[in-house]
């Protein structure tokens, strides 16, 4: 990308990111308590989906397993909320990075050595159920019941003194933390390692040939996705309150597939749009069992046979129709 | 270990083998032909299950064999009509599709199967007293073993040995097996290979709803026996190779054993020594012990 | 004596039972054009890839520069030097020419060290004029805005060899580099290697079927037939060698 184009690029990525949080930011005040809580999920769900993004639709990697990062971060923040609450939140933010990052390494050097699609799907998907296992036996982890009573915290930068402990005050602090790991995603998606990933994707043993090393770089991405994966994790368990085993499980690892494939992996905003619209979808559906999987499910498989750009895509292909333009390379980023 | 805690782990591993072939015969079945994995095979098990129970329980005759075994050729045959019009209308149409597409279409069906299950039998959990001549427990000696168990080892069994006699036996296993190989020569040959798929997926769907309606009261019944046996029939499969029956065979009297052993010396981490043994085999022979190495 | 800069020792390899490759031996020496030629299935891509590093033989060693690089990954290998091509070119389908070139310029930058910050979402200055350089050297300067899945299949082996060249490698590997080309592109793209190697001063290791391309490039020449070295030395020698005449021409 010439200088010009990558500026521009930025721009409208940083633009859209100001309306989004913007929009989040306002949504309090015109919605109840119940939305409010549901909207906090949502942008966890979207850092969720994007980091899954990264390496599904840049490093061209299926993992089933996201799950796992996400329940290490919650339960990394849970435990140091409960057991050394005087550490700063930020910290634990930090550490649930880190651990996140720290279970990427070991589970991908393992997993990563058959990266062929099927292999890896299966092994991260076993890696998450052996952490469930893990999760339910461990006593201080709370086995199946979880860890309840976790209190939003109060935190102090500086001279800044927030305490986000009342009320819904800790959805703001969900916004503002999300918009930045958003952030970081765009910016590891469309730098040098994003290009170099992308790479891989398209022509691994290419890139193998230029000197890149592939499995190492894989790795990367892996530990970068997970990291981020558990910071929303460590976002989620304040704002839920309790955590429990079930968030380690198969089914919350689909939760980002679902996201991304819905809104459409070839677009960097693709997982956010799907984690919206699931996100009405679950909400109207609560009420009567198996429609929201009959639901889901059927809209996966709709996209899968016909829509492979997801919503996104389709919203792409209708806009560039009634525009009447010719445009010489399809856009792979919104 | 005495004596007693041997014989009991080793019946506990070819439980736990057998119950696992049933539903992992059929997912490998649809792989070795269409190359697909099947991550709804557990979902169609699980309504060949629910199909037995509704069948059993308001149809009466729980109690008998021939009701019990009736009721499981009922779902294999429900499931099999289900079989044939998801190959029709989705799995024909994801030939086209890129693997990991195909990996979360399936799972798709997957959830879409889980739906239905939810709005047409709840959420609760149910079950099904074994029938009549295998409700108890059989002694020996010194030990106790449930005659279901039995019953689920003998039903693993004949289908194994009912699967090689077709696989092996017979000119529609031929086929089959020729096909798995190499389509592209059996098309060239004049076999109709699109009907070999077809027949082939829907077999392998009949043996998921008859795995299901057989099983049905080794455990109790919920929307979650999908996600519970696909996970430990993908390890059987991968383990044994991915396509071949006696793989899975082979793969589930390792795994059972493995899982036994596992849940007696280590039973604070059931299932660890499972995903070990996943791991080390996709490590060290991720085509399985009976697999074929594909290209690279 | 010139300086090996090259040598398999006693390769051996196969597949399963079936052996590919039976105690093959050569060298290349700093500065040469070395070319492998034998018919199909003597084993000429299976020594290619167990000398860049895609296959490890299960016998015989591969030194490069004197060391022991027999099972060093292939991202070291490209590293430390080898360039490598293949028979059908492999660049990255969906980006254009450009971009291309740029992960390549990006890799060998970060090969000699340099750390690329991941907030520098456009190359420096630096780095995009070496990626017009290296355009300009394969003749694509024109098309780098072009992306490589719609470049004619000539082109895209331009691209693929100017991308190699990123790395300022000391030996290029080039499988079958004219294989699927007419006779005139035949001709260009011997002249753009052989300039090519001249001006950065690269040793050339190739394997090929066409005996104009071999013999106006070859300094020296290796005959494999069935897994096994049966000749190799000067191209005249070798075209004299009885049993090279006996594989060649005996059956035709």
């Amino acid at each position: 990308m010439m200088p010009a184009e990558a500026r521009a690029a930025r721009n409208r990525f940083l633009a859209t990111l100001l309306c989004v949080v913007v929009a989040g930011a306002i949504f309090p005040s015109v919605a109840n308590r119940g939305l409010v809580f549901i909207a906090g999920l949502l942008w966890i769900n979207v850092v969720f989906g994007l980091a899954f993004n990264l390496l599904f639709a840049t490093g061209g990697i299926l993992s089933f397993g996201q799950a796992m990062f996400y329940a290490v971060g919650a339960y990394a923040a849970s435990v140091l909320s409960l057991r050394l609450p005087e550490l700063p939140f930020l910290w634990a933010l930090l550490v649930s990075g880190l651990a996140g990052a720290g279970l990427a390494v070991v589970a991908g050097t393992v997993a990563l050595r058959r990266s062929e699609g099927v292999y890896f799907a299966v092994l991260t998907l076993a890696f998450g159920e052996l952490l469930h296992i893990v999760i339910t036996k461990s006593t201080l982890l709370g086995r199946n019941d979880g860890l309840n009573g976790i209190r939003r915290p109060v935190i102090d930068i500086g001279m800044l003194h927030l305490d986000f402990s009342a009320g819904d005050a800790f959805y703001y602090f969900i916004l503002v933390v999300c918009a930045f790991l958003v952030g970081v995603l765009w910016m590891v998606t469309h730098g040098a390692f994003g290009r170099a990933l992308l790479a891989i994707r398209q022509e691994a043993q290419r890139a193998e040939f230029l000197g890149m090393p592939v499995q190492r770089y894989r790795l990367i991405a892996f530990a970068i996705s997970g990291a981020i994966t558990a910071v929303a994790g460590a976002l989620a368990a304040p704002w839920l309150q309790i955590v429990t085993p079930d968030l380690a499980r198969w089914s919350n690892s689909t939760n980002p597939i679902l996201f991304t494939l819905l809104g459409g992996s070839g677009f960097f905003w693709g997982p956010a749009a799907g984690a919206a619209i699931l996100s009405v979808v679950f909400y109207t559906t609560r009420t009567l069992a198996g429609i929201a999987d009959l639901a889901t499910g059927g809209m996966l498989l709709v996209v899968v046979l016909s829509l492979p750009g997801g919503v996104l895509g389709l919203l792409n292909a209708v806009r560039q129709r009634a525009t009447r333009r010719h445009s010489g390379t399809e856009a792979a980023d919104g | 270990m005495g004596l007693a805690e041997w014989a009991t782990t080793l019946v506990n591993a070819m439980t736990w083998a057998m119950a696992t072939f049933l539903v992992a015969a059929g997912l490998t079945l649809i792989f070795g032909i269409l190359h697909i994995l099947n991550f709804s095979h557990g979902g169609f098990f699980m309504i060949g299950a629910y199909v037995a129970f509704t069948l059993l329980t308001r149809l009466g005759g729980a109690n008998s064999f021939s009701a019990y075994l009736l009721a499981a050729c009922a779902a294999a045959v429900v499931v099999a009509l289900l079989g044939a019009l998801v190959d029709r209308v989705i799995l024909q149409r994801l030939r086209r599709v890129e693997d990991a597409y195909v990996l979360i279409a399936t799972y798709a069906l997957l959830l879409v199967c889980e739906g239905g299950t939810k709005l047409i039998w709840g959420l609760g959990y149910q079950s099904l007293q074994p029938p009549s001549p295998f409700e108890g427990a059989v002694v020996v000696g010194n030990f106790a073993v449930p005659a279901f168990s039995l019953f689920v080892i003998g039903a693993g069994l004949a289908v194994f040995a009912g699967l090689e006699w077709l696989l092996g036996r017979t000119a529609a296993g031929r086929l089959i097996r020729a096909v798995a190989m190499d389509p592209w020569t059996a098309r060239l040959l004049g076999v109709n290979v699109t009907r070999v798929f077809a027949m082939t997926v829907v077999a392998g769907f009949a043996l998921a709803g008859l795995a299901g309606g057989l099983l049905l009261a080794n455990q109790s019944l919920s929307p979650e026996l999908a996600s519970v046996f696909i996970i430990q029939a993908f390890g059987v499969i991968i383990v044994g190779g991915m396509g071949s029956v006696r793989g899975a065979f082979l793969g589930a009297m390792l795994l059972g054993l493995i899982e036994s052993v596992g849940s007696y010396i280590l039973p604070d981490l059931p299932g660890l020594l499972f995903f070990a043994a996943l791991a080390v085999i996709l490590l060290w022979r991720p085509q399985g012990l009976l697999g074929r190495e594909r290209g690279t | 004596m010139a300086e090996i800069l090259l040598e398999a020792l006693g390769i051996y390899k196969g597949y399963g039972r079936i052996p590919v490759l039976k105690n093959v031996s050569l060298t290349i020496e700093r500065g040469e054009s070395h070319v492998v030629i034998g018919p199909n299935g003597a084993g000429k891509s299976t020594l290619f890839k167990v000398l860049t590093g895609e296959l490890y033989p299960s016998a015989g060693g591969v030194f490069f520069e004197g060391k022991d690089v027999t099972r060093t990954p292939a991202w070291q290998r490209a590293q430390r030097g080898f360039g490598r091509t293949f028979q059908v070119a492999r660049v990255f389908q969906h980006m254009s020419a450009r971009e291309n070139m740029l992960i390549a310029v990006e890799t060998a930058e970060r090969s000699r060290g340099a750390w690329i910050p991941p907030w520098r979402l456009a190359p420096t200055s630096a780095l995009e004029a070496r990626v017009a350089e290296l355009l300009e050297d394969v003749g694509l300067a024109d098309r780098a805005a072009t992306v490589a899945s719609e470049l004619a299949y000539g082109d895209r082996k331009r691209l693929e060899l100017g991308m190699t060249l990123a790395l300022q490698p000391s030996l290029l590997l080039l499988d079958e580099p004219t294989a699927g080309m007419s006779q005139s592109e035949r001709k260009a793209s011997v002249d753009l290697i052989a300039r090519v190697t001249r001006r950065h001063g690269i040793s050339l290791l190739l394997t090929e079927h066409d005996m104009g391309v071999v013999f106006g490039l070859a300094t020296r020449l290796t005959v494999l037939h069935y897994g096994e070295v049966i000749a190799s030395g000067e191209p005249d020698a070798v075209r004299e060698d009885a049993r090279v005449r006996e594989v060649y021409l005996g059956h035709e």
